[in-house]
């Protein structure tokens, strides 16, 4: 931060300081923001109704959850430098700071069998694990957890009576953005359904043609409305965001302040647009719940940790301490929790987890009409196509019908065997693989996060989904290389997955990533053989966890279109 | 806004690399308005999604099928000045042209040595063009030339039986079988499909066996041995002693977590802790003189190299490298490639790293070795790119570490030596 002199011009005491306050960064304090900072900043900044964007680079400017110490600068121009330089060293040499000085015992987190997850309850945890690598994801946004600062600005709003509102989430965002594409939808197929009407009408002979030609001019060319600018960068949404937001949020609010005035029982003014609906039921709850109840709201999100992204965390970082109920209690009571686990035991626990443990079903009940399943898993219409396609005929002579044997395998890759999976010690295991690619990709440097959104299983970020866009989406393909899986029956049943990964399944992930501007990634993690151990009683603990990881090895390929036409130069 | 991905779903539609207009109908309507002098390519027309009942709607419908059918119902005959005349050799199941005219004979064919030649070596050797089955079928497909039986003892005329359409594709993909040959309707498809684009196709070694073993260029080339001026060594010095001060040596952590709690000087330090899954370089495979050879799996191989339409180099008696490595896969048929098939392929193509320079994308994307993969379903033909890319070569913490440096000045002791900092 630099010194800014400014010139003398009115009187100098206060001009002079309101102007270098006004100059000051505009970064937001990496506290969120309370009701009594923000008065003070709309009221000096009143000209400019732009909302202030927040400082990305400055709140996620630390990758991982650690803190690091470097040295600082040495100008030889400068003596003191050479003097900070030392001084700091020998600090540093006496009384070493620690890297995990933000979480001395760990994030306080939970484990959730009933989810599947890990969640983190508490507020610094859940800031810290968000802002510093984009861990986890809150149970009530879209992703980050912002639930809390969304109801209060609610209630803010709804006090306040309308005015800009300060923090604009992501999730109104979003939903203004819906609502005009939406609108502009029904705006283009209602000019597509005029343009129509009049055709017929000079058909018919209703209209003559000349009348057509002078409504189009008169109207300036009924031209299809352009749709809504698609930027995709930061600033400007946020600008057009806010003043959506204070357009539909006016007569909202409105009517949101002549409820009082009505009978709380009465429908309220006439709604004409729909749209306004929801919003108008979560403002009628809220001025509700004000006349009733303290402002001061008790958050109810949490942030949900993915067991992989849990793992990460606790074993490979050291940041996270996972309580585990013990599996005779419920999640709801919190009594006793098992001390903090010895990471292989915690690798032992996410990996029976994350294998399905479904048991077969004996067979469809008289009553119910018989399904076409594949090994009890019900077939999709085009595995249904592909079966007949490619099986030969069974033709009978003597019947109408033909008969196909259903020897296909179904078309999406079916999850694992439906068996009990045994511990960790089965390396095909889908949590070890996921793990797997997780960590390949993090210790690269990369931001890795969930990737059902586009049909992936991860998608990688170069510093994170605020900054910019995913440019790849990985797909996690376990490759059996090992002898082992060729030679015995457990390795052979294992591969079978591998035949219902077909070409149309490829060709559908590829085309959508490219719709969406991404490329795709086959991930191969390369599963080695089970390790033949002895099975003792605690043989688990010889085990090292990193020696188990180490066994694995990966390998990516990228997967691009190639064009015949695009090629030719 | 946090989360960029949400809602962009973009409108503009796939980007203008994607778009392949192949892949769409075309309105026969404006290919009657090409004409020589403006070669421009035709519009193609409007898509409407439903019926309206208008009279406009339908005219243009029905204007546009009569153009197509008036298009197709062009009766296609053989012209009499590149008038081309070939026979049919059973035994090998090729047809031989007696010195073809036309720019399409300077790409197909070959003319081959004496003792390759089945009709042995008389006066005619040197003219015989030996065509491959596929490009017979091509060939005649287009009308250039007219393939006939051979003739028989008893058949006293000059002119042989010609050989009709079904019967071409009966013996040259329908009796490959036989005469031990490879060719079949996907391999065929790909082909004529690249034939008509323009590129110039011809057989990969591994056409149908295993092929020519991967020679040195399949490798990443041997490490040069530099010499280090001896400055670098006190630099070294001085590194190691601002380098990061954690518990212990890495080879003694273990246990709990990978990152042991401690003072650390850069995330760079975190990052190189973390590295714990092998992942396959590319770089690092290097050909040893006693190496075995490797086998190309039978179910991907590569099955055409292409050249590109306006290649300089390509010449018939020496082709030169290609331009593109296709293998063709049945799409029905087989399922996903596994790892040990597709490394097994990646093996023998030429090893091709991108700039050294370049930007971070392009540089994963395009790989240090690629192949395209011709998925033929049924006649339809799906080109896929896949490139070995390498992810662990490019650590994000250190380029962001470089990015950095310009900002803050950088470390005093990293930077090495005395003198002045950058």
């Amino acid at each position: 931060m630099q010194e800014i002199i400014l010139p003398n011009t009115g009187a100098p005491g206060e001009l002079s300081t309101q102007r270098a306050a006004e100059t000051l960064p505009k970064e937001e304090t990496l506290l969120p923001p309370t009701d009594d900072v923000k008065p003070k900043r709309q009221s000096r900044n009143n000209n400019n109704n732009r909302k202030k964007a927040r400082n990305f680079n400055q709140i996620h400017s630390k990758p991982l959850p650690l803190e690091t110490y470097p040295l600082p600068a040495f100008h030889p121009s400068n003596p003191i430098s050479l003097l900070r330089l030392c001084y700091t060293f020998l600090l540093h040499t006496f009384y070493p700071p620690s890297s995990h000085i933000l979480s001395v015992d760990g994030y306080p987190a939970h484990f959730s069998l009933s989810t599947r997850s890990v969640h983190v309850t508490d507020p610094a945890a859940v800031k810290a694990l968000w802002e510093m690598g984009f861990f986890g994801k809150g149970s009530l946004s879209r992703s980050e957890p912002t639930w809390l600062e969304r109801e209060r600005e609610l209630q803010r709003q709804a006090r306040a009576g309308g005015g800009k509102g300060g923090f604009t989430a992501a999730e109104a965002v979003t939903r203004q953005r819906r609502e005009e594409r939406r609108l502009f939808k029904l705006e283009r197929a209602r000019v597509e359904r005029e343009g129509i009407e009049r055709q017929r009408a000079v058909e018919r002979g209703e209209l003559g043609v000349e009348e057509v030609l002078q409504g189009d001019e008169g109207a300036g060319g009924q031209s299809l409305p352009t749709p809504p600018p698609d930027n995709l960068e930061h600033e400007s949404k946020g600008d057009r965001g806010e003043a959506v937001d204070s357009e539909l949020l006016d007569p909202l609010l409105a009517q949101a302040e002549s409820m009082p005035l009505l009978s709380s029982a009465s429908t309220g003014p006439p709604n004409n647009t729909t749209l306004l609906s929801p919003d108008k039921a979560a403002a009628r709850v809220s001025i509700h719940e004000l006349e009733q109840a303290a402002p001061d709201i008790k958050n109810q999100e949490h942030l949900q940790l993915t067991l992989v992204e849990a793992f990460f965390l606790s074993y490979a970082l050291g940041v996270l301490d996972i309580t585990v109920p013990p599996p005779d209690q419920t999640d709801t009571q919190t009594t006793k929790t098992v001390p903090h686990l010895p990471p292989l035991d915690l690798l032992n626990l996410f990996a029976k987890t994350s294998a399905t443990t479904k048991t077969p079903p004996t067979g469809p009940s008289p009553l119910e009409p018989p399904t076409i399943a594949i090994n009890s898993h019900p077939l999709h219409a085009r595995a249904v196509s592909h079966a007949i396609a490619t099986a030969p005929l069974l033709r009978d002579p003597t019947s109408t019908t033909l008969k196909v044997p259903f020897t296909a395998a179904p078309l999406t890759p079916q999850p694992e065997a439906l068996v009990p999976q045994p511990a960790f010690t089965n390396p095909n295991n889908p949590f070890l693989l996921s793990y797997i690619t997780y960590h390949h990709f993090r210790s690269l440097g990369w931001v890795i996060r969930p990737g059902a959104k586009f049909g992936v299983d991860y998608l990688l970020y170069n510093r994170g989904p605020v900054f910019s866009h995913a440019e790849f989406g990985v797909l996690v393909i376990p490759a059996y290389t090992d002898t082992y899986w060729s030679s015995t029956a457990e390795g052979r049943k294992a591969r079978e997955a591998e035949r219902g990964r077909d070409w149309w399944w490829l060709h559908c992930a590829n085309r959508v990533q490219s719709a969406v501007h991404k490329t795709l990634v086959l991930c191969y993690v390369d599963v080695p053989a089970p390790l033949s151990g002895d099975d003792d009683s605690d043989g688990g603990k010889e085990w090292d966890v990193k020696a188990l990881l180490s066994r694995y090895k990966v390998r990516e390929f990228v997967v691009k279109r190639w064009l015949v036409n695009r090629s030719r130069d | 806004m946090a989360d960029m991905d949400e809602d962009t779903i973009p409108r503009s539609g796939p980007p203008a690399e994607d778009i392949d207009l192949s892949e769409e109908t075309q309105d026969f309507r404006f290919l009657a308005a090409v004409s020589n002098e403006d070669a421009k390519i035709p519009k193609r027309g409007e898509k409407d999604f439903e019926p309206h009942a208008t009279a406009l709607q339908s005219n243009t419908l029905a204007a546009s099928r009569l153009a197509m059918h008036n298009a197709l119902s062009f009766q296609r005959a053989h012209q009499p000045k590149g008038y081309t005349t070939a026979t049919y050799h059973p035994e090998s199941n090729k047809a031989y042209a007696l010195n073809p005219k036309g720019p399409l004979f300077a790409k197909m064919g070959h003319v081959l040595s004496s003792k390759d030649d089945p009709l042995g070596d008389d006066e005619l050797r040197g003219n015989r063009l030996w065509l491959l089955p596929e490009e017979v079928l091509y060939l005649i497909e287009r009308g250039t030339l007219d393939v006939r039986w051979p003739a028989d003892e008893d058949d006293d005329d000059q002119e042989c039986l010609p050989m009709s359409l079904q019967g071409a594709y009966a013996m040259f993909i329908g009796d490959e079988e036989s005469h031990e040959g490879a060719l079949t309707f996907e391999r065929y498809s790909v082909y004529s499909g690249l034939k008509r684009m323009g590129y110039t196709v011809q057989r990969a070694p591994s056409w149908d066996g295993p092929g020519t073993p991967p020679g040195p260029d399949c490798y990443a080339p041997l490490p040069q041995q530099t010499w280090q001026p001896g400055l670098f060594n006190i630099s070294h010095w001085w590194k190691t002693l601002f380098a990061s001060q954690a518990a212990g040596t890495p080879e003694e952590q273990s246990g709990d977590q990978l990152v042991q709690p401690g003072l650390y000087r850069s995330y760079a330090d975190i990052y190189r802790r973390l590295s714990l899954v092998a992942w396959r370089d590319p770089t690092t495979a290097h050909m040893l003189s006693q190496q075995a050879t490797i086998l190309a799996d039978a179910g991907l191989r590569i099955t055409y190299h292409v050249w590109k339409p306006g290649s300089q180099t390509f010449k018939k008696s020496a082709p030169g490298p290609p331009d593109f490595r296709i293998a063709v896969v049945n799409g029905r048929e087989t399922s996903m490639p596994s790892l040990q098939q597709l490394s097994s392929l990646m093996d023998t193509v030429p090893y091709t790293p991108p700039k050294e320079d370049g930007q971070l994308y392009q540089k994963l994307r395009y790989g240090y070795k690629n192949v395209i993969l011709a998925v033929v379903d049924q006649g339809v033909v799906s080109y896929l790119r896949i490139a070995d890319a390498a992810f662990g070569r490019e650590r994000l913490y250190e380029r962001k570490a470089k990015s950095f440096n310009g900002k803050r000045g950088g470390r005093g002791g990293g930077r090495g030596g005395r003198g002045r900092g950058r």
